[in-house]
């Protein structure tokens, strides 16, 4: 080792607790704007690559940005209102394929959401274990989400109830898990999915029980009128659909009636979107978007209040630099004396301003050094980050 | 060994100057300087490092013509022949007993690789300091200080070794004992000692003594 490189090294080895201070403060100043960055950028990419993946998204009228969020990443709810006739109409506009979504339950805590095999295809979605759902009551489990509630094809998951304290509510329906999701990188890897009418189930829009007629016990029947069946609570429901009571699981009401949270249009030519959009332009209930229009405005939100963070963070740079220069200044004076002494000894004054500056080269290699590590942690837990970030 | 004549130095933008008509010592002779404060004791012992350089006169110092050459050539010329002692010893608190010692060849390229710590161990166990290689300066006491500031005078070889006040921050005890031992180990090896000293009880430890404030003439200009 070279004598100034010698000198510093053993300088900073000597003032450790100095030296870690100006470190973390290099770092903090250097390595944090730069993870924000990376973060913010990796995020926005994200957030851009499933939007450009989806042409048009249909929803309720309401925030844009709730039904853009709600239909591409399964996050918040959407704005209330649209329905399963929606979808049909917008089918029946033989514009493009029409994708029902409904995401506002969750499983276990990841979000359920009810869609068409369409939905698998169009993502190109495909299992790394068993199969897609075929039947009421199955469902495919994201990766992410298989990880992290620890199933696999052939186990089951619980639906959540909206809120636990209301009685009357809906039980939680026992799905069965036919097959786990390869990894996608996108949101689906956090999501249970589940055919549109296991989730109204969930909900209790649908349901199966003992047959009323056949087999109640008696005195389980309250009454009998206009071809209905009046039955008191000691009806067996059903919580888990199997081969043995799928047959008695059944819908009251208007299907076209029931809750959707947003439709993926996916229509073949541009000319086709032209249209749907003017069709729907002064739809009276239902809005049609294009996500990546209302993304990159979500996202020039975002970069506008991130211009006040870089301001925030410049100025932090540039009075950490006025720090470690008064710092230096403080140093330099108090070392006067060693200065001197080491020219007396015979070394060159340049060699001397040389091994002064190779602690700060020091202080500065370790700095990045760090900064890039940070860095590389930042990029290893990018995906976890921007699933958080998008949660 | 040591040959001044007509020696004149002034500090830029100062009116006073040292007048030093002549002043000689001989290979392995110690000398003790002493006189009034700003006599230039100090001035001299710049004068015969190289670190200041006559306006007027010669210096001559083991052979070799210092008012001939640069700054460079009086640099390296400090660095391989003369060895210093100071008064507050200006060790390096972040270098350990062992690197104060060997510091000379740290920072000066032109005395080649550092020597091996044997002989680093070897000259340290003349003062006494052989255990203590790897201590923290500053967990020595004043005395043994010193002592490390003498093995780093030592360590080059010099043939000249400039004390300036070398027991000003010691004890009398412990003064006496480095001055001993200052005076012992450039005798044994026949290095040339000027030591300047306001200590006049240690005066009659050195051979020769020259108060300059009688034999140089201070001029205002």
């Amino acid at each position: 080792m070279s004598g100034p490189l010698f000198l510093a090294w053993r300088y900073v080895l000597h003032h450790r607790l100095q030296t870690a201070l100006l470190v973390a403060c290099v770092t903090l100043t250097v390595g944090l704007p730069l993870a924000v960055q990376m973060l913010v950028q990796r995020y926005s990419e994200q957030l851009m690559a499933r939007a450009h993946s989806t042409p048009l998204v249909a929803g309720a009228r309401g925030s844009r940005y709730d039904l853009v969020l709600h239909a591409l990443y399964f996050r918040g709810a959407a704005p209330p209102g649209l329905q399963a006739g929606d979808a049909k109409r917008l089918r029946e506009e033989e514009l493009g394929l029409a994708i029902p979504l409904y995401a506002r339950f969750t499983a276990q805590g990841a979000p359920l959401v009810g869609t068409s095999l369409d939905y698998f295809y169009f993502r190109g979605l495909e299992t790394a274990a068993g199969h897609l759902p075929l039947r009421l009551g199955d469902c495919v489990v994201g990766a992410a989400a298989a990880r992290r509630l620890g199933v696999q094809p052939g186990g089951a998951l619980l639906t959540d109830p909206e809120n636990v304290l209301d009685l009357a509510g809906a039980y939680p329906l026992k799905l069965r898990v036919t097959g786990v999701l390869a990894p996608s990188g996108s949101p689906d890897d956090d999501a249970v999915f589940a055919d549109l009418r296991t989730v109204w189930i969930a909900q209790g829009l649908g349901h199966g029980h003992t047959d009323v007629v056949k087999n109640a016990e008696p005195g389980t029947i309250l009454k009998r009128e206009d071809g209905n069946v009046v039955a008191n609570a000691a009806l067996t429901a059903y919580t888990e659909i199997t081969e043995a009571n799928i047959a008695s699981f059944h819908f009251h009401g208007d299907e076209d009636t029931f809750p959707l949270g947003a439709v993926l249009v996916v229509p073949p030519d541009a000319k086709a979107a032209a249209l749907l959009r003017g069709r729907y332009e002064r739809h009276e209930r239902v809005q049609l978007r294009v996500p990546v229009a209302e993304i990159e405005g979500l996202l020039g939100l975002v970069f506008k209040a991130k211009r006040f963070f870089d301001a925030n963070f410049a100025l932090v740079a540039l009075a950490t630099a006025g720090f470690l220069a008064l710092t230096v200044w403080l140093s330099l004076r108090l070392r006067a004396r060693e200065r001197e002494t080491l020219f007396r000894l015979g070394c060159r004054r340049g060699t001397v301003a040389l091994a002064m500056a190779a602690e700060l080269g020091i202080i500065f290699v370790l700095s990045l050094t760090l900064a890039a590590l940070a860095a590389g942690l930042m990029v290893a837990l990018e995906a976890p980050l921007t699933r958080w970030l998008l949660s | 060994m040591i040959e001044l004549r007509g020696v004149r130095f002034a500090y830029p933008g100062e009116a006073w100057a040292l007048e030093l008509p002549a002043f000689d010592a001989a290979a392995g002779e110690a000398v003790a300087v002493i006189g009034p404060s700003g006599c230039g004791k100090s001035t001299l012992l710049n004068l015969l490092a190289g670190i200041a350089a006559p306006q007027r006169g010669t210096i001559r110092v083991d052979g070799r013509e210092l008012t001939g050459l640069n700054d460079a050539a009086r640099r390296d010329f400090r660095a391989q022949r003369i060895g210093f002692v100071f008064q507050t010893f200006e060790l390096l608190d972040y270098l350990d007993v062992a690197e104060n010692i060997r510091l000379p060849y740290r920072i000066n390229p032109s005395l080649g690789a550092p020597p091996p710590l044997e002989a680093v161990r070897a000259l340290a166990s003349e003062v006494g300091l052989q255990d203590k290689l790897r201590r923290r300066v500053d967990a020595l006491s004043q005395g043994e200080r010193q002592r490390v500031a003498l093995c780093r005078a030592l360590i080059a070889q010099p043939a000249l070794i400039l004390a300036d006040e070398p027991t000003g921050n010691l004890d009398p005890a412990s003064g006496r004992q480095a001055l001993d031992l200052l005076l012992r180990l450039g005798r044994e090896r026949n290095a040339t000692l000027i030591a300047v000293t306001h200590d006049r009880s240690l005066l009659d430890r050195f051979p020769r003594v020259v108060d300059l404030g009688a034999v140089a003439g201070s001029a205002h200009a």
